[in-house]
């Protein structure tokens, strides 16, 4: 808990990064040679889905597959983030507007998009255009409701003291809410990327022709079970990757916020953002 | 006297105040959801999209309705819905357990850092395509996919909340020497039972979406699996009128599960300002 | 060594197998198999077997049937489940054993017995018979350019099932006429979507079937010559009835007479149209004038290998399956009918 306190040396060091990988290392290990030989159809050989990665990336499908719906995923983060945050702040700081809206939002983030993506598709076309919108709709909601409930929780003596100082509200809104609302804001991003993840393959489940969701699809529908499970691991790798820059950006950006931040021991705040840096 | 007869009148006077904006926020919500119909409606008749892929509100309102006297849609009810509980009961059993000793053991949080990582960032629904192929249209494909999409959330919320307590009541209850098993049911797990239940609340909803996402893509019964038999059937707005349905499940059941956690949350210290 | 692993992935859903008893969800079958000496079954102590129909039609021989007691007479208490529309959710409950036999196509089988998956075709519920009028195919919209095979070419084409007879059979027909098979975008949609995708031009083509292929009709849609299962596989076998191998091994006597039972029922069927007609308006929702004035497919026939063989060979070069599948061996039951 206190990681930041203790000393850093060599060894302490190599104990951290071995206490992090031994279950993960030990459970690979555990997969290889259990399904090693297996005849099972259904859970081939780790070594034969491993073989058909690097196939698939040898001649060029996975790769393909990977950089559209990647594309499609950047792409749709990027509008659900710029949306989300904007009416988050806005929100957040208008408890009439938001208390109108608050049912209405909850019923929607409630409601299956997978059942859209027809309609999406005639609307949009069969192009990126529908994957993008269905991707940005479903990381939407993640980021909203989580920037409103960070810009509520930002103290508001904190608020009045700005707004006594006369900071211009324009000002206000990015040095006081924006960075107050920030570690929120990162917690609902992250949840976000791994729902955009998902919707990348459920935006690909009609009307599309590529995409590694897509081929996940394909690939049960004609039973060919290796590829099956490959373009699902590369898919959870891209996430866990993903997963983890994020992590990086978080630390470089929160950390000047954490120097910032009072260093009252013990109270929420501080802890807060321990909590998100850990 | 005057003072206690100025502070019963403050009293009312903020009472019927909070009452009267009680009223005019529950007004402005119905201000919106009939906005959004309406504009539904409009779209719907404008001929944009073709009728047959979004029908008019009304026509999905008299589907709804008639759903609503059939036996097969309470069923289907039941089994998104249940198959949703048994899921998150389930995940719940693997999750708090795993999160209560990663919050409590550093060693264990480190070890299982990674393992949680890559699940709390795996999309479940995509392993969908093959659990199929290995358990069939059942409820185990179902149960394994929510159980999936739940716990790692739910493991990560148990170690905020079992990681969060004071060091000061820690190093209090070091120095009295208070046994580990008395620590634990009295200091560690009522710390953590807030996060728990936020948690247990956020994977509520995911345990509904998961089911009907599952019963849409895989063909599993329930709620999902009438909206794309609808879909297959050409009847829209039967098919709409699942889609209303399944959110208005999701949403119920979050209300409820925001209601239970404040409930524990009542007793929370407040954020200090 | 496979049951370990088995047993590994489940270990999660153990407890949900244990729910899953307890809620009685499942329908595996409970009788025990009959000895392999005996040719016919007692009637008075059936065999509870379970099976899959398809979704839309083609089930009514199956209904039939069962409400004439022609399966009660064969030893046989059948209980129906209905399918969902994706044929690749079949064969594994075969496989596993939650349902005995399938109503299934001839596309996805193959595609299964390629990557080994052990299941077999035993009998035909019916075969395509070009005497009875189209009921499914590539249609284009009305002032459509597209007046033949090759002016496919560089257009899309949008199905909702891509694996599919319907796709194979186009796609043999492009061959044919020398058309690139990379040429032509194919989309997947839900069926209610495709007649709207055409008339938005978001697709060029359709390919759909039954009461959605009629109702594009009616909207003045009009059928390519040359790209039905009719010109290219004539007399393909379009549903039959699998079974796993391991089921037709243990339990040769329910087999037979599960195929005698069906081929009664279908025989049936065949003579009282409207009988199948009035099944389709139980069961079905289907609209009303196209249960009245449908063509009904007759019902059995013999697998006729060779256009199977086909069917399968074009699979594989185009590239919907890996490994070559050698129909009669490895697809059909050893005793079923064919010719």
């Amino acid at each position: 808990m206190t990681d930041a306190h203790a000393p850093v040396t060599a060894s302490a060091r190599i104990g951290r990064v071995v206490t992090l990988l031994w279950l993960p290392v030990v459970l690979l290990i555990a997969v290889f040679w259990l399904t090693a030989g297996s005849t099972n159809i259904y859970f081939p050989p780790a070594t034969t889905v491993v073989s058909t990665i690097v196939d698939g990336f040898a001649d060029g499908e996975l790769g393909a597959a990977l950089g559209y719906s990647m594309t499609n995923f950047a792409l749709g983060f990027f509008i659900a983030g710029i949306v989300g945050i904007a009416g988050g702040l806005f929100l957040g700081e208008r408890p009439a507007i938001r208390g109108a809206f608050e049912p209405m939002l909850n019923f929607v983030r409630a409601l299956p998009f997978v059942a859209l993506v027809p309609i999406f598709i005639i609307a949009l076309g069969i192009s990126a255009a529908p994957k993008i919108a269905l991707i940005a709709l479903g990381c939407l909601w993640p980021v909203l409701l989580n920037t409103t409930d960070g810009v509520r929780a930002i103290s508001p003596s904190i608020l009045e003291t700005s707004r006594s100082y006369r900071v211009g509200s324009a000002l206000r809104l990015r040095r006081v809410t924006l960075m107050g609302a920030l570690p929120q804001i990162f917690a609902g991003l992250r949840v976000a990327l791994s729902v955009g993840i998902v919707m990348v393959v459920v935006s690909e489940m009609y009307g599309s022709t590529e995409g590694i969701g897509y081929y996940i699809l394909f690939s049960a529908q004609r039973f060919a079970i290796a590829e099956t499970w490959a373009g699902t691991f590369v898919l959870a790798a891209v996430g866990y990757l993903l997963n983890v820059v994020f992590v990086w950006i978080e630390h470089l950006t929160l950390g000047w916020y954490e120097r910032r931040a009072p260093r009252v021991r013990g109270t929420r705040t501080a802890r807060s953002a321990q909590k998100v840096l850990a | 006297m005057t003072l206690s007869v100025t502070l019963r009148r403050t009293g009312e006077a903020r009472r019927a105040g909070s009452e009267r904006s009680k009223l005019s926020r529950v007004a402005a919500q119905i201000g919106v959801i009939a906005g959004a119909i309406i504009l539904w409606e409009v779209i719907a008749r404008s001929g944009v999209l073709p009728a047959s892929l979004l029908p008019p509100f009304s026509e999905v309102v008299v589907a709804l309705v008639s759903l609503l006297g059939q036996a097969s849609f309470w069923g289907d009810v039941g089994a998104t819905l249940g198959g949703a509980m048994l899921g998150l009961v389930t995940s719940a059993v693997i999750a708090i357990p795993i999160g209560l000793l990663a919050g409590l053991s550093p060693f264990v949080e480190r070890s299982t850092r990674i393992l949680v990582d890559i699940g709390r960032s795996f999309p479940s629904i995509a392993l969908l395509p093959v659990i199929i192929l290995f358990y069939g249209t059942t409820l185990p494909t179902k149960l394994i996919v929510i159980v999936l999409a739940c716990s790692f959330p739910l493991i990560v919320q148990t170690i905020y909340g079992a990681r969060g307590i004071e060091e000061s009541i820690i190093e209090t209850a070091r120095s009295y020497r208070i046994r580990f098993r008395l620590y634990f049911l009295r200091v560690a797990l009522p710390t953590a039972t807030p996060s728990i239940m936020t948690g247990l609340r956020l994977a509520t909803t995911v345990a509904v979406l998961v089911a009907v996402g599952a019963e849409v893509i895989g063909g599993l019964p329930g709620i999902g699996q009438g909206l794309a038999q609808a879909q297959l059937d050409g009847a829209s707005a039967t098919a709409f009128a699942y889609f209303v349905v399944a959110g208005t499940l999701g949403f119920v059941v979050t209300r409820l599960a925001e209601l239970l956690e404040a409930r524990f949350l009542r007793w929370r210290p407040s954020d200090n300002d | 060594m496979h049951a370990r692993v088995r047993r590994y992935v489940a270990v999660g859903a153990a407890v949900a197998a244990a729910a899953l008893a307890l809620s009685g969800c499942a329908s595996s079958a409970s009788g025990t198999p009959a000895g392999a000496t005996t040719a016919t079954l007692d009637p008075a102590h059936p065999v509870k077997i379970s099976v899959i129909r398809s979704a839309g039609g083609q089930f009514e021989p199956l209904e039939i049937g069962i409400q004439k007691g022609f399966y009660k007479d064969e030893g046989l208490d059948v209980s129906v489940k209905a399918g969902t529309g994706n044929p690749a959710t079949l064969a594994p409950q075969l496989v596993s054993g939650q349902v005995q036999f399938a109503m299934i196509d001839i596309a996805s089988p193959i595609a299964a017995v390629s990557q080994s998956v052990p299941i077999k075709l035993i009998s035909v519920i019916q075969n395509d018979d070009p005497s009875i009028a189209p009921s499914a195919g590539l249609l284009v919209p009305p002032g459509s350019g597209i007046t033949s095979v090759a002016d496919l070419k560089g257009k899309t084409i949008a199905t909702n099932q891509l694996a599919g007879l319907p796709v194979v059979s186009v796609n043999k027909a492009l061959k044919s006429a020398g058309v690139p098979l990379d040429s032509v975008k194919w989309v997947q949609l839900t069926p209610d979507a495709l007649v709207d995708a055409a008339q938005s031009h978001q697709a060029d083509a359709i390919l759909t079937f039954a009461a959605f292929f009629q109702g594009a009709i009616e909207k003045g849609f009009t059928l390519l010559d040359g790209t039905t299962a009719r010109s290219t596989l004539p007399r393909v076998t379009q549903v039959a009835w699998g079974a796993s191998d391991q089921y037709i091994a243990k339990n040769p006597a329910v087999v037979a007479a599960f195929v005698r039972a069906n081929e009664r029922a279908q025989e049936y069927a065949n003579d009282h149209p409207d009988e199948v007609r009035a099944v389709d308006t139980k069961l079905t929702k289907l609209p009303a004038d196209y249960i009245a004035n449908r063509q009904i497919q007759p019902f059995s026939g013999p697998f006729h290998v060779d256009v199977i063989q086909q069917t399968a060979d074009a699979m594989l070069s185009q590239g919907f399956i890996k490994k070559k599948v050698d129909v009669a061996s490895q697809l059909l039951w050893s005793d079923a009918e064919k010719n």
